[in-house]
């Protein structure tokens, strides 16, 4: 578990004096297990605030707890060994090969190197890439979505419990960043990490994230599960900024597969199960149909999606 | 001639594409048809005398004005055969190199000279223009392309089997073979003792200011001016300091330290190799990918160790070349090295410029000109090892 406590980081114009905060009195618990996004504009202070929680940046005031001791007790090269790190840029070593670059923390952390390279090709097929044909390649030979792949694997290869990613999916391109966020979704379903999630998208803040930090200023604007946030903004700023369709935003974080229910499915027009139900409503509302059959990666009818259940979920 | 009509390999639009190779073909057909008809030799009674220019004879005249057209005419029809095309023309001028002098020393004195004339380094030149040229047109083929270095085992053997000899440079080699190997000697420990401490002195530095950007911008000033004062002047401005040095400090001169002689010359070489080996350092290192220096340090390397595990590695390519542009340089300084009595091949260029003997001035120049190609294409290797091994993108 994080915990930041009335966290503070402030800069000091040297020739004016003027004080700027970055961040200003933030408050927040990430669970253990969940991924929490820090949402917000440019210049809200969520990128100043990640990089604290790994001594990037050394705050002004307040504190970090990670699980209930002081980040400050610890060497920072310490602490960063135990958190994993995804930025966007993903910032491979171009030097190294595949695996290499996934062995780099366990290699810092002074671990037998049979055992690492072991582990680095496991990665490797955890995150999608096939060991035999990706291991020995260097960054350059890898494609944007495939060497953030290899960023992630990186980030995993100690095992940390917590991972802090940087809008790793910012530099891809929208069909690279759609099947990515997938893959990282099942990933953690399997490993449940302690994921804090930077990012300035708000279709990914709802889609990824278990909860939601909303951040303006540097100061916390809203904080709670993407249902809270579309369903209760609690103020003018998180409506607006969430925009008028974000129940539309929200329903596009779910599948067709997800909200499908066993019926009739004769004469409908099909869909496949892996559609998001926003796509789906424009497929009900093309058609002029109140209800699609669902279908699954074998063709095979799943059920159907109603006008009705997409109004529930909505 | 449309396009189908040729065959794929024959690779026409690349070249149509490429105007610019069309026309080095053709500047170097055309300097390689005016040297058919300059005089190749030289002869004269002995080295320092006037003498009589020789005409190639008529039939090489022919063949080389054949060869010289057909460089820019098939290099539009048959661009696989360019390097081959090069290669040979180069080849042909080192034999008649030799075969001409021969010629003009056949029943003349010991003491008689025959020299390469104008149209010797006029072929030559045209001819490495075609071979750069070929170089230029990007061959798919690597065997074709090899081709273009025909030249260089024909020269080893034409200099190896002494058919080069009756050559006046190299009856001056002849005549000072033990000098010339030591001054080569000096020339090499100047430039690589320069080169040396300049990389000792300059990488370090480079590291230090490479996180200070003010102390960055004195340094490279520093080093700039260094670089503004004529190589000459320098060399003249050290003697003083120096030798006032060794006047006050007796040990000093007798570690050899002197204002004139080999300390000078090494510290004006060591102060202008400092600038390349500074500046591209510290454009190395401050371009590592910062996305990668800021991964480093975000999975807990410390400030060493990300040092010398990944800013050291990425910056390695780009620095080396510019310890290559500072090994060239010095290779062509060295040459005035002679002028403060530190030897090198300097010795022969300013003998040479004394006596008015073109011959010895050669005999300094052209292995000047070779140390510095070798040590260009030496370190150029290195760089490409390391850049393939570590696949920079």
């Amino acid at each position: 578990m994080i915990e930041l406590q009335h966290l503070e980081k402030k800069y000091v114009n040297e020739t004016s004096g003027e004080i700027f905060y970055a961040v200003k009195d933030l408050s927040l618990v990430f669970p253990d297990g969940k991924i929490t996004a820090l949402l917000g504009p440019s210049g809200c202070g969520k990128t100043t605030t990640l990089r604290m929680i790994n001594r990037l940046i050394e705050p002004t005031g307040g504190q970090i707890l990670l699980d209930g001791q002081d980040i400050m007790a610890q060497r920072p090269e310490d602490l960063r060994r135990q958190i994993g790190y995804v930025i966007q840029q993903i910032g491979l070593f171009p030097h190294l090969s595949v695996v290499q670059n996934v062995a780099t923390v366990p290699d810092l952390l002074g671990r037998p190197r049979a055992q690492t390279r072991e582990r680095a090709r496991e990665l490797l097929e955890l995150v999608g890439l096939e060991p035999g044909q990706f291991a020995d390649k260097h960054p350059h030979e890898l494609s944007g979505g495939q060497a953030q792949r290899v960023g992630v694997a990186r980030a995993l290869a100690a095992d940390p419990p917590v991972l802090l990613m940087d809008e790793p999916f910012g530099a891809l391109d929208p069909l690279a960043r759609d099947k990515l966020q997938e893959a990282f979704l099942d990933i953690q379903r399997r490993l449940q990490k302690t994921i804090v999630l930077v990012t300035h998208d708000i279709d990914e803040a709802l889609r990824l994230g278990d909860r939601v930090a909303l951040l303006t200023g540097g100061e916390l604007a809203q904080f709670g599960t993407p249902n809270d946030l579309v369903r209760h903004p609690e103020s003018e700023f998180v409506r607006q900024f969430l925009g008028e369709d974000a129940l539309l935003r929200q329903l596009a974080g779910l599948t067709a597969a997800q909200l499908a229910q066993p019926g009739d499915a004769t004469g409908l027009p099909q869909i496949s199960g892996t559609l998001n139900v926003r796509s789906a409503l424009s497929v009900m509302l093309g058609q002029r149909s109140d209800a699609l059959a669902v279908l699954d990666a074998h063709g095979q009818v799943q059920g159907v999606l109603t006008w009705q259940a997409l109004e529930e979920a909505g | 001639m449309t396009p189908s009509t040729l065959s794929p390999e024959v690779k026409p639009r690349r070249l149509a594409a490429q105007p610019d190779v069309q026309l080095i073909f053709w500047l170097g057909g055309m300097l390689m048809l005016v040297a058919c008809f300059l005089p190749w030799a030289l002869l004269r009674p002995n080295r320092l005398a006037a003498g009589v220019y020789q005409n190639l004879p008529v039939a090489w005249m022919v063949l080389g004005a054949v060869l010289a057209l057909a460089v820019p005419l098939s290099a539009r029809v048959l661009p696989r055969i360019m390097p081959l095309l090069g290669g040979t023309a180069l080849a042909l001028g080192f034999y008649l190199l030799g075969a001409r002098m021969t010629a003009a020393m056949l029943d003349q004195p010991e003491i008689a000279r025959a020299s390469a004339s104008s149209g010797l380094w006029v072929w030559l030149l045209g001819a490495g223009i075609a071979v750069y040229g070929a170089g230029q047109i990007g061959l798919p083929e690597r065997f074709w392309s090899w081709l273009a270095w025909l030249w260089l085992p024909v020269l080893i053997v034409l200099a190896l089997t002494g058919q080069l000899a009756a050559w006046s440079v190299l009856r001056e080699l002849d005549a000072q073979q033990a000098r010339f190997l030591q001054e080569v000697g000096q020339h090499l420990k100047l430039v690589l003792t320069g080169l040396g401490l300049a990389v000792l002195i300059g990488a370090p530095l480079a590291v230090w200011v490479s996180r200070r950007p003010r102390a960055a911008e004195a340094v490279l000033g520093f080093a700039n001016g260094i670089q503004t004062i004529p190589s000459l002047a320098l060399l003249g401005l050290l003697i003083a300091p120096l030798g006032a040095l060794a006047n006050a400090l007796p040990f000093l001169r007798q570690l050899g330290v002197s204002g004139i002689g080999t300390a000078p010359a090494l510290t004006a070489l060591t102060l202008y190799a400092l600038l390349p080996v500074l500046r591209n350092g510290l454009v190395a290192l401050r371009g590592v990918s910062p996305g990668a220096l800021d991964a480093a340090r975000g999975m807990g390397m410390t400030d060493n160790q990300r040092f010398w595990r990944v800013q050291l590695p990425l910056a390695l390519p780009v620095w080396l070349s510019g310890i290559r542009q500072a090994a060239v340089l010095l290779v062509g300084v060295a040459s005035i090295a002679q002028l403060i009595g530190a030897g090198g091949l300097g010795y022969f260029i300013f003998s040479g410029l004394q006596t008015a003997a073109s011959d010895l001035i050669l005999l300094g120049a052209i292995p000047a000109a070779l140390l510095a190609i070798g040590v260009d294409a030496l370190l150029r290797g290195l760089e490409v090892l390391l850049t393939r091994q570590w696949g920079r993108a």
